[in-house]
């Protein structure tokens, strides 16, 4: 890794933040022949991509963002070719099941509520590759799971899959490092405006930039500071159970309750905003172990191999933000909740925004701007 | 808590075949230092064969199903009369 | 089911765990006692109210062992045997017990987990017939022999005190030892000349270890110094073994072998609860930081025995008494200088012990070049994870064990890194050039052992 500090000749854009949003941008700048840095803490600090099951989802969600809905869709459709071409850069797999997911309804009222959802999205976006399915549907799409005396049917959309999202992050570490990528492992103290560009100081120095990416997650609330009085972001706490191997029997995920590449089924279905609490506690991973028994009795019977949890990035109206920052033109500010869902439009379409020019139509409307920050 | 009588012996089934081992000690043990089984799970990422290796619980190389329920570590769990021990191993059918 | 509130839960009953429990039951507190064992002694004195266990063991520790587990039974502490215990917090400890959750709250929790074998990886250490020494040894002491053919030889390889009480107790049953290979670290043993002269004022070690040397002399093993790059060979279980030697390949056949490679400190408990831990560049292990009464970083929460740092079976004792004392005085229960009058002759005992012991840290410090560990040989046995795989992802820029383990998936398994993790922070740290002090250690999740979700809802739902 060297000495530094670093200069800004060395590279056109830091980036801070080595997450799947900051690898995703990354491996995109890289690709498009941009010299990039990125910094990325070393373990020790709240990262939301390790606490991920490594969903694509674009079903049942953002009715009242239509435009973000779409987002996902688009997203979602691009993850196919992406991966590919991620696994050739970087020599790696990565599993990947373009299946389509479910979300399994546990009682007639959940399924109305579902069905009356879904319905006002189909209405809403003109086309929506899914819908309910019933029970015995739902048992011929996954025939080796026994569900509970409850489950009524479930959601159904084609366009959602399932990544192994470490796998997804180190091709995409790799593939960034190949195309003359630089990564800095370090820790981000402070970034401050210094003559005309950005001076990122870390444990391990200080290093300079023109143009700065900030996507680091709940960090990016200090590391905008100088630019913004507040981001309106908040810490998600999701708590997960690891469940032990099984044969493979979900063939496609389903929400809350999905089965890994490696035959390990993740449980995971709350979000909590309580700060930084990162503590375990077990009442509340006893309640998500109970709503997955519910859909899926003979869980009960299997081990649990351990529970974490971890911070996720909440924007206020759940919606990313992708923007400038007032008064720094050539500072990009990236918070989302679905990094991974979103990681394949990241790639392909913000790079140009980055490098000054405009978000792509459908995320136009996904800056600062909102919140009533000008950042025109 | 009784103790143990000495000299007193279980007798268990190991695959079937009875094995008669002292008291007081775990399936582990008895699988292990008296029926010398071998293998007695077979790692279920590369298929390759294993036995308990540290017999105090750390290792988790001694699972075997035991009175029906799989997984367990044998090395925890102490020997009874007509316990039914079953070897979790791949191959056991050609063996 | 929710067990009535205590003073104090004792986690362990092996010396530490026993002694703890007595003497905070002698100090008036209400103690439960859980163990994942059907009865009293942990691994030292493993099964000492049956004449298997007492068999096996000398005639001090066995006069020991059986004094301090029927000063057990004669107290009034509660015992929770066959309790597996997958969660604990300094007010709750939460349990498995044929197949039924137990929580217990207590106002304090002294951790005795003891020590467990140094795991290290070399080629072919994952096949049927390859042994810990300790697990070797608890296979004798259950009456059971290492092979059916008695006849047929054994191998024993490594470096510790541990192998020499092996040696012992295999060659007083007539088994056949076709080498002992001593892969220690002779820089360090030689720094151990000037403790081990202090440790003559505490002949007890020096003469149990002379006792034994003699024994071993007496069998005529064949010993053979410096060896190197051990391999155990073999398709569903080791049928030959081959090692280096002043440069030149030998090879065994043998279908049993024994590895030893020190004994280091339980450390899950703790460090799932954050602790406070330091790092003995010496022995190459990660330790909780307690004070001589074990009280760890975490207030309600001791912590007594080996595990904490191994000084052997007496000073557990010892550790344990004094852990006892303490959570009795931290409730108010005894004042402090009742709690000092009666620490004052375990803590002198403590301090002598942990200077008697100090050239052993030496004599048996590890070698470091046992863990350079060939690319295709298995570090983590559950993910079945190689020392390559966990190269080439450090080289990829990962320098923390944590990020390691993501991207290889090493430690990730039921066993929770315990019987990989020394070994991926010193293969991590040795790609990097640098300290295992540097690269971290696997952060730790409860449960400590697989509970059936079932189990682990019902428990809390209770609360």
């Amino acid at each position: 890794m060297g000495k530094f500090k670093r200069q800004t000749s060395e590279h056109d854009i830091l980036i801070a933040g080595g997450g799947i949003s900051g690898l995703a941008v990354a491996y995109g700048l890289a690709a498009k022949g941009t010299k990039v840095t990125l910094i990325d803490a070393p373990t020790q600090t709240n990262k939301a991509s390790r606490a991920n099951v490594g969903l694509i989802w674009c079903q049942s969600k953002f009715l009242h963002l239509p435009n973000y809905a779409k987002w996902g869709f688009h997203s979602a459709s691009l993850f196919p070719a992406l991966t590919r071409e991620l696994e050739e850069i970087s020599g790696l797999d990565i599993p990947v099941n373009y299946t389509g997911g479910l979300i399994a309804c546990v009682g007639q009222k959940e399924y109305e509520n579902k069905a009356a959802y879904i319905a006002k999205l189909k209405d809403l976006l003109g086309e929506y590759p899914g819908g309910m399915i019933s029970r015995t549907e739902l048992e011929k799409k996954l025939p080796k799971i026994g569900f509970g005396p409850d489950v009524v049917g479930a959601a159904w959309c084609e366009a959602d899959g399932v990544v192994e999202p470490l796998a997804l992050m180190r091709a995409y570490k790799a593939a960034f490092c190949k195309l003359g990528g630089n990564v800095i492992e370090a820790h981000i103290h402070d970034v401050c405006p210094q003559d005309g560009g950005y001076s990122v100081f870390t444990d391990k120095g200080q290093m300079k930039c023109e143009r700065l990416v900030l996507s680091a997650g709940l960090s990016n609330r200090r590391f905008s500071r100088f630019a913004l009085s507040s981001l309106p972001v908040s810490a998600d706490k999701g708590q997960v159970l690891l469940v032990e191997r099984m044969p493979p029997v979900m063939p496609i995920p389903l929400l809350g309750v999905t089965q890994t590449f490696g035959g390990t089924i993740i449980i995971g279905f709350r979000h909590e905003f309580i700060g930084h609490d990162t503590r375990i506690v077990p009442e509340a991973v006893a309640s998500e172990g109970r709503a997955a028994i519910q859909i899926w009795p003979e869980l009960g019977k299997k081990r649990l191999i351990r529970a974490w949890s971890g911070l996720r990035v909440m924007p206020e109206d759940k919606q990313a933000i992708y923007s400038r920052l007032p008064n720094h033109p050539k500072v990009t500010l990236i918070n989302t909740h679905s990094a991974v869902t979103l990681a394949a439009a990241h790639t392909r379409h913000l790079p140009e925004f980055i490098l000054g020019g405009c978000l792509p139509d459908l995320a136009q409307d996904m800056t600062l701007q909102r919140f009533g920050v000008d950042v025109h | 808590m009784e103790k143990s009588e000495h000299n007193d012996t279980v007798t268990i089934l190991v695959d079937d075949i009875p094995v008669t081992v002292p008291a007081g000690i775990s399936v582990a043990a008895a699988v292990l230092g008296h029926h010398h089984a071998g293998e007695t799970y077979t790692n279920p990422v590369d298929g390759s064969p294993r036995a308990p290796y540290c017999l105090m619980g750390v290792c988790f190389e001694c699972m075997m199903e035991i009175n029906g329920e799989p997984n367990i570590q044998s090395c925890l769990v102490t020997v009874e009369e007509g316990m039914i021990v079953k070897r979790q191993v791949a191959t056991a059918g050609a063996k | 089911m929710m067990e009535r509130q205590t003073d104090l839960v004792v986690v362990g009953a092996g010396p530490a765990g026993l002694a703890a429990a007595c003497a905070a039951s002698n100090c008036g507190l209400e103690v439960n006692l859980v163990d994942e064992q059907s009865s009293p002694g942990g691994q030292l004195f493993r099964n000492i109210e049956s004449p298997l266990g007492q068999a096996s063991l000398d005639a001090k520790e066995r006069a020991q062992g059986m004094a301090l587990a029927k000063k057990f039974r004669a107290s009034d502490i509660t015992y929770f045997p066959d309790t597996t215990v997958w969660g604990l917090e300094p007010h709750k400890v939460s349990c498995t017990a044929e197949g039924k959750t137990k929580i217990f709250p207590t106002q304090s929790v002294i951790v005795a987990p003891g020590a467990m074998e140094r795991p290290v990886p070399f080629p072919g250490w994952t096949l049927p017939g390859v042994l810990g020494a300790g697990g070797a040894d608890i296979l004798l002491r259950s009456g059971g022999t290492l092979l059916k053919d008695p006849a047929q030889p054994i191998v024993l390889a490594g470096n510790g005190p541990l192998l020499l009480l092996l040696a012992c107790h295999l060659i007083d049953r007539g088994v056949n030892i076709a080498a002992w290979l001593d892969t220690g670290y002779w820089r360090k043993r030689i720094m151990s000349a000037i403790p081990m002269a202090v440790s003559f004022f505490d002949s007890a070690y020096l003469g149990k270890g002379l006792s034994m040397a003699r024994k071993i002399a007496k069998a005529k093993i064949p010993f053979v110094l410096g060896a190197k790059n051990l391999q155990a060979i073999g398709t569903q279980r080791v049928e030959k073994i081959t090692y280096e030697v002043k440069g030149e390949t030998k090879e065994i056949a043998t279908t049993c072998l024994l590895l030893h490679e020190g004994i280091i400190p339980r450390t899950h408990i703790l460090s799932s609860l954050g602790a406070k831990h330091l790092w003995d560049p010496v022995q190459r292990y990660w330790h909780p930081e307690v004070t001589e009464c074990g009280a760890t970083s975490i207030d309600g929460l001791y912590l007594a025995g080996d595990a904490g740092y191994v000084h052997g079976g007496d000073a557990s004792i010892t550790k344990g008494t004094l852990a006892g004392i303490d959570a009795a005085r931290r409730l108010g229960v005894i004042t402090d200088s009742e709690a000092a009058f009666r620490s004052k002759q375990p803590l002198n005992k403590l301090r002598l012990t942990r200077f008697a012991r100090g050239f052993l840290r030496y004599v048996f410090a590890p070698n470091p070049a046992i863990f350079a560990v060939p690319d295709q040989t298995k570090v983590c046995r559950c993910e079945s994870v190689s020392a390559g795989d966990i190269r080439k992802v450090v080289l990829e820029g990962n320098t923390d064990v944590n990020e390691v383990k993501l991207y290889t998936r090493c430690g990730m398994g039921p066993c929770q890194g315990r019987m990989c993790g020394p070994a991926l922070a010193e293969i991590t740290a040795a790609t990097l050039s640098t300290s295992p002090k540097k690269v971290g250690s696997l952060h730790i999740q409860q449960p400590f052992r697989p509970v059936s979700l079932e189990n682990y809802c019902d428990t809390t739902t209770q609360d």
